[in-house]
């Protein structure tokens, strides 16, 4: 009897899930085990044990911080552009917000840094929010224009609000460390930082993975696949992109902020076309909407740049011919790659047979 | 249920609607048809709030011009397109679901019952049993139509507009298709608008029949009556020899 009871008051509260129970071609349920899932929860412990290897190299240590910095700002990025078709370009606006926000706060207010992480989260949140509310009512290019424009009006900006304590050209430097119990996170001991970097990053993958994997993310998958289509069944254009616009922001001021202590320093040096660069290069190596295929595209780029220092001015040339490499050979990128190697494999191995069926059709 | 008021539409100078009225009865099955330009599609996209225009549009009572798209569809006004354009990274099954999700998501007023209980009976009712786990951008143009058309459905409508919905199908498919929407009516009740120019299916399903020519109502009623009033054919067949 209460069984019964209890199907009947499912079906009805379950009305926006799966009405009556899943069916074949339904979204597999988060954290189901396929690749997306395998690559992000392989990538974390690589990453949780990596130190155990390199934890040595204080060089080798930077690096990968940074790029898990980069890493979390590529993948907030492409959550617009490769999910929800919302072309922003004022990211790094987001990124350098956040750690203006949390330096200012620390240097100036003496708040103290740990705090400034959700004071550049809600920068970089609030701020993308407000750009969002004119834009996103327009057409995409209007969404482009307009973070162009903030984008590039923010260095100017930051530099004559020397009043406000922005720190002029010269920015904000030095910017107080974290502290634990006591303990100050110093440049000669990466591992404090590495952990801290790791766990941001994580918070950067496990948000972008649900926002990817859930209702509200079919929604913009939907607009960007078929706007009017979208609209016609009923998902509001505006709401979803505003919200995930939020939610970029809110990843990319973040990371802004923690980024700010890290270096101890930030100037409007951070708002260079070099910066914007290196993460469009990043998203399109990685795969554009590909997750989590930006961050890996992260850390192969800041290692790359590394790599090619000896090349100084040149470094920009090459990492340019890299992109027209990239868009013209794998204009997915690399998880694009991994796709069609994939789908090579699976084809070859559904049609052992391929020889004879040449031989049949000559 | 539906009301239209001196509803006009201009895209420049060209008067693309021009000053219609009409009103459709709850469970009527309405044709509209004319020839290509005659603004057919503009009077969908100005009652599902796609388009803006003016004049008064009202849907059981309630002014709905000036909402935007997804409020129409939550107050129970489903649409498809002239040329579907599903959700092509999706399975078929997704392609419903956000019909099934985002459709009644936010309707006010009492949630109205579909006559299907889960996707599972829709899918069946609408014959894409065994593709549910197709991804939309293999099918072929029949199951798109069908794809879109039950995604409009998921968002449990009571009031749906079909654009073409027959257009670039086989005479065996359009035949099908033409019985689905006649179930929709008679077995769930649904109103309907089809915009379609095959005019023996408008006769054969509709209860009335409007003719737009240049954005206007050249004619408006019982389907046989108009196809056989003279303007009308010649409205048609000056087309076809344009
Ligand atoms: N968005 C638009 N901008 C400008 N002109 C348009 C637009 N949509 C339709 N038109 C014009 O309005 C007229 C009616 O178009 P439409 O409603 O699509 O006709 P139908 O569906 O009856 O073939 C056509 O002349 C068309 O070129
Ligand atoms: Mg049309």
């Amino acid at each position: 009897m209460s069984i019964v009871a209890d199907q009947g008051t499912t079906s009805r509260a379950d009305a926006g899930k799966p009405g009556g129970g899943r069916l074949p071609g339904d979204r597999p349920k988060a954290l189901s085990l396929n690749r997306q899932t395998g690559m992000t929860i392989g990538l974390v412990v690589i990453l949780a044990l990596l130190p155990l290897v390199v934890g040595d190299s204080n060089y080798t240590m930077r690096l990968l911080v940074v790029s898990m910095i980069w890493g979390g700002v590529s993948l907030a990025w492409d959550l617009l552009l490769g999910y929800a078709g919302v072309f922003n370009l004022g990211q790094v606006g987001f990124f350098a917000l956040g750690a203006y926000a949390s330096a200012m706060l620390s240097e100036n207010a003496g708040l103290n840094p740990w705090w400034g992480l959700l004071a550049g989260a809600a920068a970089g949140a609030v701020v993308a929010v407000l750009l969002g509310i004119p834009s996103l009512r327009l057409a995409g290019i209007y969404v482009a224009l307009l973070t162009l424009a903030f984008y590039e009006v923010l260095s100017p900006l930051l530099t004559v609000g020397e009043a406000i304590g922005t720190g002029g050209k010269r920015g904000i430097s030095p910017i107080t460390p974290y502290t634990i119990g006591g303990y100050t996170f110093t440049g000669s001991n990466q591992i404090p930082w590495y952990y801290v970097a790791l766990g941001l990053f994580v918070v950067c993958l496990i948000v972008c993975y649900f926002a990817i994997n859930s209702r509200f993310g079919a929604s913009f998958i939907a607009l960007h696949d078929s706007e009017s289509f979208a609209q016609s069944l009923g998902i509001s254009r505006y709401k979803v992109s505003l919200m995930i616009v939020g939610v970029s922001g809110l990843l990319t001021g973040l990371m802004g902020a923690f980024y700010a202590h890290y270096t101890a320093v930030v100037s409007p040096r951070v708002l260079g076309l070099e910066v914007f660069i290196y993460l469009v290069i990043m998203v399109l190596l990685g795969g554009v909407g590909k997750f989590p295929g930006p961050a890996i595209g992260a850390f192969i780029v800041i290692f790359l740049s590394d790599w090619l220092r000896e090349f100084e001015n040149y470094r920009m040339l090459i990492f340019g011919a890299l992109v027209v490499v990239i868009v013209m050979v794998a204009p997915r990128g690399i998880m694009g790659a991994v796709d069609s190697a994939q789908q090579f494999v699976r084809r070859r191995r559904a049609s052992p047979a391929t020889p004879t069926d040449v031989g049949r059709s000559s | 249920m539906l009301r239209l008021e001196h509803v006009t539409k201009h895209f420049g100078e060209l008067a693309a609607v021009n000053d219609l009225s009409f009103e459709l009865e709850e469970g009527e099955v309405f044709g509209i048809a004319g020839p290509n330009g005659a603004g057919k599609t503009t009077v969908f996209n100005l009652i599902s709030g796609f388009l803006h225009g003016s004049g008064r549009i009202y849907f059981d009572g309630r002014r709905i011009d000036g909402l935007q798209p997804h409020q129409i569809t939550h107050l129970g006004v489903a649409r498809t397109f002239q040329i579907p354009q599903p959700f092509n990274s999706m399975t078929v099954v997704q392609n419903l679901r956000i019909g099934e999700y985002y459709g009644v998501a936010g309707r006010s007023g009492p949630k109205k019952d579909a006559p299907w209980n889960d996707l599972a009976e829709l899918i069946s009712f609408v014959g894409l049993e065994g593709k549910e786990a197709r991804p939309v951008s293999t099918l072929k143009l029949y199951d798109k139509k069908l794809t879109v058309l039950a995604s409009a459905l998921a968002t449990k409508p009571r009031l749906i507009m079909l654009d073409e919905a027959l257009g670039g199908l086989s005479a065996v498919e359009a035949e099908q298709s033409l019985e689905l929407l006649q179930r929709l009516n008679r077995e769930w009740g649904l109103t309907i608008i089809m915009i379609e120019h095959l005019m023996s299916a408008l006769t054969r399903s509709c209860d009335r029949l409007l003719i737009l020519n240049n954005g206007e109502a050249l004619r408006i009623g019982e389907p046989r009556t108009v196809v056989e009033d003279p303007v009308v054919i010649e409205c048609l067949v000056g087309v076809k020899h344009a």
